[in-house]
C-alpha cells in the first residue's frame, strides 16, 4: 500500500506545525517501539500532516495589542478619563484592552469563543479543509486518516461535512465538493471529542462525518477519556439503533474507547490519549493493515504503559469531575468552565496544560 | 497475459515519464496521476490489474475526460466480475463487482479483520476459505486470501483514483482560490475591534451560504474609537491643530478598494476637544481610504474642523509577518 498520510489537528493553545509534529511523532514512535515484532519506526511508515490554525485567531490577538496600546497610550497623554469622550472611548477600548493580554484566556479559551462565535471560524475551516483536500490529491482518499484533538474535533467536524456536501464557492460556477462515496477518507480520530458540544450549524450525529455507506470515511473513532472533564459537557454519545449508521457498521466501523487509565494530571492532552495502549494500537491497526502483535508484546506494553499510574492525580480528576456543572447552561460556557478547573488542577501538579 | 500486462505498464511508463512525485498537495490536474510508478504484476489478479490499467490510459495516454475515464472505469468492472470464482467465490452469492456498479463505484477500505468487506448491512467474504487460501497459495506461494483481498482493493482503489481525481483537483483548486481571497481579507481589510468583529459576524453569517465562502466584501464600522489630529480655525492660536478623540458611530467601509485616489468607505462621528473658545463636542463625517486613512471635517456649532485619521492597526500592525509564520514554518 502507499504510505498513508495522518493528517493532525490541534486543539485550542499556541500550537505550529513542528510543535504538533514533534508531540505526536515522539509519542507514537516510542509507542510503536513497545511492539518489538512490528518493522521499522512509526514515523518511516507514515508521512505526517500537522494543520496549524493557530495563526489566524494569532493574527487577530495581535491586532487588538496593536491597535490599543498607542491608543490606550494617547488616552492617558490626553487625560485619562477627564473628558466625556475619552471615557467613552476607554469603555469600549476596555473591551478591546482585557481580550489582548496574555493570560491563559487569551491563548487558549479565546480560541474556543472566536471558532465558535466569529466569521474568523471560515478561513479556519477553508485551511484545514484545503490541507485534507491536498492529502486526498497526493496520496488518495483511503490512504487519507485525520487526527483531531479537543478543539480541532471540531474544526474537522465541520470542514469534512462542508467539504463533502455543499462544498467550496466557484464565482460563476456551481459550487464543488468531494465525493463521499469515492474519495472516502481512510480514518477519522476524534481524540477528547468536543464536537457535540460545540456544534453550530452543521449538526453531529446528522452530519457526513460517519463512518460507511452515508459517510465521508471507512472508519470513525473517538476517545474520551472518563476523567476528562472536559470531554463530558454534552459528549457525542451515538446509540447503535440503526439511526446514526447501521448495526454492522456500528460494530464494524465505529470504534469508541473511553479509558480510564490516569498517569498525569493532565488527561485531555493529547499526549497522554496517544500513550494509551487501547488508543494507540487502534491507530496503528487503521494507519498499517494488516496490523498483527503478538500477545506477548501486547501484556508487556500494558504492563509498561499502567506501571505509569498516578494515584494522586486520579483522586484530583475525580474531584473535578464529581463538580456538579455550574450556573451556566451553555455548552459552550460549560466546556471552558470544565477546562479552567482542570487547568487549574493540572498547575497544581506543575503539569502544563495544552 | 502477463507479457501483456507488462507490455501495458511499460508503455504506460515510456508515454509519462520515469517515475516521479505523482500527485502533490497542490496538484490542479488530474493527470498528475501520469507521473505515478508504474504498478507491480499482479500474480493474484492479473485480469484486474489489466483492466485498472486501462482504465489509468483512459486518462494518460488518451486524454480522457471524466465521462470516458467513467466508462472505461464501468467496463473494467463490469469485465472482471467473476474475479473471485476460481477462488470460490463469495458467501450467499453475492457479487461485489454488481454491487460496485450499482453503488455507482464507492471506495472500498481494506480488509482490516481478514478477508471481507462491509457495504451497508452486506458483508462480502469468501464462500469457501480454505479454497480461497489454496488457490491463493497455488499461485504465489506464502499468499493467503486475505492477500486476494488486499490485492483488489488495492487495483480497483486505483482505478477509482482515476476517476476520483477530477472533482478533486477541482475542489482544490477552488479551496486554493477561496484561501488566497481570505489572506487578503485579513492582510488588507481595516482592524476591527471585537464589537465590530460580532456584529459583522452576525451580518456575514445572515448572508452566507452553506458552502466555503469568500470574505465579506464590506465591513460595517461601529463604535470605532481612534485617534485624530483635528484644526479648527475657530480655535485661539497655537491650539487650532491638536491631537484629539473621535469615536466613528457608524459607517462601512469596502476593503477591495484598492485605488488611493478612491474613497474605501466612510462613517458618522463625534468628536470631542478641550480647547478654550470652541465647544467640545463636534459631529461630522470622515471619509477612508486604503483601509487606513482617514479625513472627515466637523461642525461645532457651525465652527467646521477638518481632522484626519490614522489606523494604527493598519499602518503598525505587521500581518505579513505573522502569516509568513503559518506560511512558512
Amino acid at each position: 500500500m502507499a504510505t498513508p498520510i495522518l493528517v493532525l489537528v490541534h486543539g485550542m493553545g499556541s500550537h505550529t506545525e513542528n510543535t504538533l509534529r514533534e508531540e505526536v511523532e515522539t509519542v507514537l514512535n516510542e509507542a510503536y517501539a513497545l511492539y518489538p515484532s512490528l518493522e521499522g519506526t512509526f514515523a518511516s511508515q507514515v508521512e505526517l500532516l500537522p494543520v496549524s490554525y493557530d495563526t489566524f485567531f494569532e493574527t487577530y490577538r495581535q491586532s487588538l495589542t496593536r491597535q490599543n496600546s498607542p491608543l490606550h497610550g494617547a488616552l492617558q497623554a490626553l487625560g485619562g478619563n477627564a473628558t466625556p469622550i475619552a471615557s467613552a472611548a476607554v469603555a469600549l477600548n476596555a473591551i478591546d484592552l482585557a481580550l489582548s493580554g496574555d493570560s491563559f484566556f487569551h491563548t487558549h479559551w479565546l480560541d474556543v469563543i472566536l471558532y465558535r462565535y466569529t466569521m474568523l471560524a471560515e478561513p479556519v475551516r477553508i485551511h484545514v479543509a484545503k490541507a485534507i483536500n491536498g492529502a486526498v490529491v497526493r496520496a488518495g482518499a483511503g490512504n487519507v486518516h485525520i487526527l483531531a484533538h479537543s478543539l480541532g474535533t471540531s474544526v474537522v467536524h465541520d470542514a469534512l461535512h462542508t467539504l463533502y456536501t455543499h462544498g467550496a464557492h466557484r464565482v460563476g460556477r456551481p459550487p464543488i465538493a468531494l465525493n463521499p462515496r469515492r474519495s472516502t477518507l481512510g480514518s477519522v480520530h476524534m481524540v477528547a471529542n468536543v464536537s457535540h458540544a460545540l456544534q453550530r450549524t452543521h449538526k453531529v450525529g446528522n452530519s457526513l462525518v460517519r463512518p460507511g455507506r452515508y459517510g465521508c470515511t471507512h472508519h470513525f473513532a473517538q476517545y474520551q477519556h472518563i476523567l476528562d472533564p472536559i470531554v463530558r459537557v454534552e459528549p457525542f454519545e451515538p446509540a447503535n439503533d440503526g439511526r446514526w449508521v447501521s448495526h454492522p457498521e456500528y460494530l464494524d466501523k465505529f470504534y469508541w474507547d473511553r479509558p480510564s487509565e490516569v498517569t498525569r494530571a493532565n488527561v485531555h492532552g493529547l499526549t497522554h490519549y496517544l500513550a494509551i495502549p487501547s488508543v494507540h494500537r487502534h491507530l496503528f491497526k487503521l494507519l498499517f493493515p494488516p496490523f498483527k502483535t503478538l500477545q506477548a508484546e501486547r501484556n508487556a506494553a500494558d504492563t509498561t504503559f499502567f506501571g505509569g499510574n498516578a494515584p494522586d492525580e486520579a483522586a484530583a480528576l475525580r474531584e473535578i469531575t464529581e463538580v456538579p456543572p455550574g450556573a451556566f447552561d451553555h455548552p459552550v460556557l460549560r466546556l471552558l468552565q470544565q477546562a479552567k478547573a482542570l487547568k487549574d488542577m493540572v498547575s497544581g501538579f506543575k503539569e502544563v496544560f495544552r | 497475459m502477463k507479457r501483456c500486462i507488462w507490455l501495458l505498464t511499460l508503455v504506460l511508463v515510456l508515454v509519462a515519464g520515469p517515475a516521479s512525485a505523482g500527485c502533490d498537495f497542490d496538484s490542479t490536474d488530474p493527470r498528475c496521476l501520469c507521473n505515478h510508478e508504474a504498478i507491480q504484476p499482479s500474480a493474484l489478479l492479473p485480469a484486474v490489474q489489466q483492466e485498472a490499467v486501462r482504465v489509468r490510459m483512459r486518462l494518460c495516454l488518451q486524454n480522457g475526460t471524466e465521462q470516458e475515464v467513467f466508462r472505461a472505469l464501468a467496463t473494467a468492472v463490469r469485465d472482471t466480475s467473476g474475479w473471485m470464482d476460481p477462488f470460490g467465490g463469495f458467501a450467499d452469492g453475492l457479487n461485489l463487482n454488481q454491487m460496485l456498479l450499482e453503488e455507482d463505484f464507492p471506495a472500498l477500505g481494506p480488509p482490516l479483520d481478514g478477508p471481507r468487506w462491509l457495504e451497508d448491512r452486506l458483508y462480502f467474504s469468501p464462500h469457501n476459505l480454505a479454497q480461497c487460501d489454496m488457490h491463493a497459495h497455488s499461485l504465489e506461494p506464502g499468499n493467503k486470501c486475505n492477500d486476494v483481498f488486499m490485492e483488489f482493493h488495492a487495483l480497483y482503489s486505483y482505478a477509482l483514483d482515476t476517476l476520483a481525481k477530477f472533482d478533486e483537483v477541482a475542489t482544490l483548486v477552488a479551496l486554493t482560490e477561496l484561501s488566497t481571497s481570505w489572506d487578503k481579507f485579513l492582510r488588507q481589510s481595516r482592524g476591527q475591534t471585537p464589537l465590530e468583529l460580532w456584529f459583522n459576524t452576525r451580518s456575514y453569517h445572515a448572508r452566507r451560504a452553506q458552502q466555503f465562502s469568500p470574505p465579506p466584501d464590506r465591513q460595517w464600522i461601529l463604535l470605532h474609537p481612534m485617534l485624530v489630529m483635528e484644526h479648527l480655525s475657530a480655535a485661539e492660536e497655537g491650539s487650532r491643530t491638536k491631537a484629539g478623540l473621535a469615536i466613528e458611530v457608524a459607517g462601512v467601509n469596502f476593503w477591495r478598494q484598492r485605488a488611493w485616489y478612491r474613497p474605501t468607505g466612510g462613517s458618522v462621528i463625534a468628536s470631542y476637544t478641550d480647547r478654550p473658545g470652541v465647544n467640545g463636542w463636534a459631529y461630522g463625517a470622515m471619509v477612508h481610504f486604503g483601509n487606513a486613512y482617514s479625513i472627515g471635517v466637523t461642525s461645532r456649532s457651525g465652527d467646521l474642523g477638518i481632522l484626519a485619521s490614522l489606523d494604527f492597526v493598519k499602518l503598525i500592525q505587521d500581518k505579513n509577518a505573522v502569516l509568513d509564520r503559518y506560511t512558512n514554518p
